[in-house]
């Protein structure tokens, strides 16, 4: 019979071709680039506190940072400063902020950040915006750095990041709706 | 095969995945599945275009096989998840090794994928990719 036949169950993708998926694995050697410094902005005065104080935010989330793996950096700490002042979101961020630490060991950098000089918002609601905006930041932040980017491995790593962390905007969002 | 002629054929499969998971769908997840099957099926269009010559297109499979395992429509929506996470790579791919605005388009199309990856209740990757090796269908000529 002239079908060709998807021997295994169509779920992950109907038909997908073996040669196509899964793609080129993401080789850690290959892609790790040369080590940016650590952001200084993460390493403000340190302040640090265990309960949600509502103050104003003295590091803006949003503001562009030098390299890729700065961002990264500045994401991890900020996910780990949000968790600290809320620790009834660790379950839920906890997956996320382990992603922002493998985009930033494959970018070169260590996969740890001081938390010291990031304001948290007063309430969930609010943290939970910041960290939809930050990674919103992030995904254009991976877009610009694509269009400008020379190595194609390089390309493709950051291509794939960009889109796990536009994807973490509807992660978040579900948690937004599910807390108080 | 080509990083365009291997999104050709997984846009091709994935509209075909979107439509199949639809069946068991209900409601406005069904229009949704309908509507990102659409989006597939435009993006397979955008993409014969590039092709310089249309002869060198990949020959899409005249018939896939349903799955036995797609009844309910949280297996619908599971099978949307990673079909949608499954393309991600293949536009990685793709961005690779175009420049230019076809390299912004391929960054789009993987985080649009994503996004609809997640939207259907699929987790979030920190590099999105397709199923283990061994989960991943496999195509043959016989029958």
């Amino acid at each position: 019979m002239w079908v060709q036949r998807v021997t295994r169950s169509i779920t992950r993708a109907a038909g997908w071709n073996i040669d196509l998926v899964p793609s080129r694995p993401t080789s850690r050697r290959a892609l790790l680039v040369g080590a940016g410094t650590v952001g200084a902005a993460l390493l403000v005065s340190s302040c640090g506190t265990d309960s949600p104080a509502p103050v104003a935010l003295e590091t803006d989330p949003a503001a562009p940072t030098d390299t890729q793996g700065e961002s990264e950096l500045r994401l991890i700490a900020l996910y780990a400063a949000v968790m600290q002042a809320f620790p009834d979101l660790n379950l839920a961020l906890s997956p996320i902020a382990d992603q922002h630490r493998e985009h930033a060991r494959e970018l070169g950098q260590p996969a740890d950040a001081s938390v010291a000089g990031i304001q948290v918002p007063a309430t969930v609601g609010q943290a939970l915006r910041l960290l939809i905006e930050a990674e919103e930041q992030a995904t254009r932040e991976r877009q610009d750095g694509c269009a400008t980017e020379s190595s194609p491995e390089k390309v493709r790593l950051l291509t794939l990041i960009a889109a796990s962390e536009a994807s973490h905007v509807p992660e978040l969002s579900r948690i937004t709706g599910s807390s108080p | 095969m080509s990083a365009w002629a291997a999104a050709y054929a997984a846009t091709n499969a994935a509209e075909f995945a979107c439509r199949t998971a639809s069946v068991v769908l209900l409601g406005r997840e069904r229009r949704q599945a309908l509507a990102r099957a659409a989006v597939h099926a435009s993006t397979r269009t955008r993409i014969q275009a590039s092709f310089d010559n249309q002869e060198s297109l990949p020959v899409a499979p005249p018939a896939y096989v349903s799955p036995d395992d797609l009844t309910t429509p949280e297996d619908g929506r599971a099978l949307m998840a990673r079909t949608e996470n499954a393309l991600v790579p293949v536009y990685a791919d793709l961005a690779a090794e175009t420049t230019g605005a076809d390299r912004t388009w391929a960054v789009d199309q993987a985080i649009d994928c994503a996004v609809s990856g997640v939207r259907w209740g699929g987790a979030s990757q920190a590099f999105p990719h397709a199923s283990p090796a061994d989960d991943v269908p496999t195509q043959s000529e016989d029958e």
